[in-house]
């Protein structure tokens, strides 16, 4: 009997084991390529997060300064920013852009960025910010496009932003947010991933109240499909995208597939013909060494841009890999988006430089 | 067996089908001078039974230059045993009076293993037949490296004949290859007891390369032809299943990889099931000056619905095209839009 328990209970250590080695991508390496000509942007260095793309105005807002499970707040020495790029020049500098009337200036470090088009033709940026002390909020900004600055509008608090990371704004003060876990230190986080209890989901905010759509699960980056009826959710940790019907007038969603990529994509971009972004994390031992102690440039990790087309039915997807680095150029890339009609690309890392690309290549076969 | 990999697909430009091999691609042999390839088609590879073998044996021409897409078979003649030739690795020299000599592994049906070495009449297009050569340490040849009218190094890829002793071999990690050295009359081991898949020689012909397919490594040694030695400098680790290799005008190391083994796997187990088919993956390899590092280029990745199971790449064209070869399909034609030096 003894022997029995001694036996289940080895074969369950091993294919913890087993599995845990895998989802650290022990295996695995990236083998570099570029689709042309690449550059680095001037400007954000502690990071190009997110990016939110206004094709109204041909402009792009990056998230810069995050800060992410922050044991020690001493330790976040840099600051929080959105810079502003012009996608027409080719100038491959960003401008930092004044916020004002911020609440609390200092603890404001942006994550994910959406944007909305007022009735009045002003875009409104929703952003999820984190504080040195990691407190959640989500904070709603105004752009004054003659003085090139961002007016603070409102700060939400809400204790379903339980670890917030992307939004996908669905109204002048609606969104949609994802929780990417529920642990609050890095000790915390470490546990979640390793016993699989996720504690991350999908929270809808109408204006007034919070409510959630999906938990228990890693929700990262999040975005709607162009006609606003699909949802894609990036379960990170389980290296898969998952879709989702979205009614947002019935605040509901419905499951239709789960796409597995076996790399980490990170945040979404859908582009003018309805293809799917994402920034990825191909090796995944690397990426906690590096994100785990970002300031030290030393340690990089892998990059990967991947763009997905959806089959009708959104049940499959075919996956073209655009962009892929070893870490020494691009570390750690979380976005990638594209403009000029699909010939030029935009990536944006977690803790460093953004990176601007020519597409010289096919994606179509 | 890669368990925990895929591949994500992209090229570097419009590629394209070539029209002739249907089943095998899997060597090229570039001349440079007179801008063709020869192409060895419908290798037999540890064969379960003759009768499975329904293909014939080919070796096709390719010109570089008109990018017509399609390859044309040329004829052999003269060949000791017709129905037994099976070429796998080739390799050329240009003789004294300007002829080209192909130097070709050739395997028969029942997996017999010979060198055949064959003249190419450029005027009618044809192989004549030279010399067929056998040797017991010919165990499994895979690559061959033509170094002289009559001497080659060749390598051998395992020492089972068999696929269960494959299998085996692979499992146990007892390998039985190696690379012999045959100097127009005897043979000698520089290596044994290892996997030697591809094999190439620097331009200068001083540096050896070596992939070690089934340990995911290319393992780098200098040549010392007078002495008929060789001495380890390096090994790479790629991850990856690296095939035959090309060393380009630049000194770049070209590969066709597999880079998910258990997909590969399958697809040889059943070459002619159309609906099995295995990732391609070809890398750009530069060396450091002391060979003991290199930096890796993905030139083209792809599941294995355009290119299956990739074993060769090179490029032409002053790099702006691309040659892809297979093992057990046609090969692929793509041009190059991009760079690929980034440090």
């Amino acid at each position: 009997m003894l022997k029995i328990v001694l036996v289940v209970l080895l074969a369950f250590l091993v294919q913890y084991v087993f599995k845990t080695l895998l989802m650290f991508d022990i295996h695995k390496r990236t083998y570099n390529h570029r689709p042309g000509q690449c550059r680095k942007v001037e400007g954000p260095v502690h990071g190009s997060e997110d990016i939110t793309i206004v094709d109204e105005k041909n402009i792009a807002f990056i998230t810069s300064g995050l800060v992410y499970l922050n044991d020690d707040p001493s330790h976040a020495t840099w600051k929080g920013e959105i810079f502003l790029y012009d996608l027409t020049s080719r100038a491959y500098k960003a401008e930092s852009i004044p916020i004002l009337n911020l609440q609390e200036p200092n603890s404001f470090h942006p994550h994910g960025i959406s944007h909305w088009i007022m009735k009045d033709g002003s875009v409104r940026l929703f952003i999820v910010v984190h504080s040195k002390e990691f407190k959640h909020s989500i904070v709603i900004l105004d752009y004054d496009e003659k003085n090139k600055k961002l007016n603070h509008v409102k700060t939400l608090k809400d204790e379903k932003f339980v670890r917030p990371n992307d939004i996908i704004a669905t109204g002048e003060s609606s969104f949609l947010v994802s929780n990417d876990g529920g642990a609050q230190t890095v000790l915390g986080n470490a546990v979640e991933m390793f016993t699989g209890f996720f504690k991350g989901g999908l929270v809808y905010y109408d204006g007034k109240e919070s409510q959630y759509l999906l938990e228990n699960t890693v929700a990262n980056g999040i975005i709607l499909s162009r006609d606003r009826k699909t949802l894609f959710v990036s379960h990170i940790n389980q290296e898969t995208i998952g879709v989702f019907s979205w009614d947002q007038k019935k605040v509901a969603i419905r499951k239709i597939s789960e796409i597995e990529t076996l790399t980490g994509c990170d945040n979404f971009y859908i582009d003018q013909e309805n293809n799917l972004w994402s920034g990825c994390h191909p090796v995944l031992k690397d990426a906690v060494g590096h994100l785990g102690d970002y300031t030290n440039p030393s340690l990089y990790s892998q990059s990967q841009v991947l763009r997905f087309k959806f089959s009708s039915d959104l049940k499959t997807a075919e996956m073209v890999e655009v962009f892929s680095d070893d870490g020494r150029f691009t570390s750690a890339s979380a976005i990638a988006a594209t403009f000029d009609n699909g010939k030029q690309l935009l990536i944006g890392t977690v803790f460093r430089d953004l990176t601007h690309c020519d597409i010289d290549v096919p994606l179509d076969f | 067996m890669d368990i925990n990999k895929r591949v994500y697909n992209h090229r570097p430009g419009e590629c394209r089908k070539v029209e002739g091999p249907e089943q095998g691609s899997e060597d090229f042999e570039v001349i440079d001078d007179r801008k063709i390839a020869f192409i060895s088609s419908g290798v037999v590879y540890l064969p379960k039974e003759p009768s499975d073998v329904t293909w014939k044996g080919e070796i096709y021409l390719y010109d570089l230059t008109k990018r017509s897409y399609k390859a044309e078979l040329i004829p052999v003649l003269n060949l000791d045993d017709e129905e037994g030739f099976f070429p796998h690795g080739l390799s050329h020299w240009i003789l004294n009076d300007g002829t080209i000599r192909l130097f070709v592994v050739v395997h028969s049906k029942t997996f017999q293993h010979s060198i055949v070495i064959l003249d190419y009449d450029e005027k009618k297009k044809q192989l004549n037949h030279v010399k067929t050569i056998k040797d017991d340490k010919f165990i499994r040849p895979n690559d061959i490296i033509a170094t002289g009218e009559n001497s080659f190094l060749v390598s051998n890829d395992g020492g089972a004949q068999t696929e269960l002793g494959n299998i085996w071999e692979i499992f146990s990690g007892f390998y039985k290859g190696g690379v012999v050295y045959f100097d127009g009359k005897k043979s000698t081991y520089l290596l044994e007891n290892n996997v030697a898949n591809g094999i190439i020689l620097s331009r200068n012909m001083k540096t050896l390369f070596v992939s070690h397919i089934n340990q995911e490594t290319i393992g780098v040694y200098s040549w010392d032809q007078t002495n008929v030695a060789i001495n380890k400098i390096s090994e790479i680790e790629t991850l990856t299943g690296c095939d035959n290799f090309y060393i380009d005008h630049g000194n770049h190391l070209w590969t066709g990889c597999h880079p998910v083994m258990k997909d590969v796997v399958a697809h040889f187990g059943n070459r002619s099931d159309a609906s099995l088919y295995g990732p391609s993956q070809v890398l750009r390899i530069t060396f450091s000056n002391d060979f003991k590092k290199a930096e890796m280029v993905e030139v083209l990745a792809d599941d294995g619905r355009l290119v299956c199971a990739s074993t060769i790449a090179f490029p032409f064209d002053d790099g702006k095209q691309i040659l892809v070869g297979t093992v057990g399909r046609h090969p692929v034609h793509c041009d190059v839009n991009l760079k690929f030096d980034f440090y």
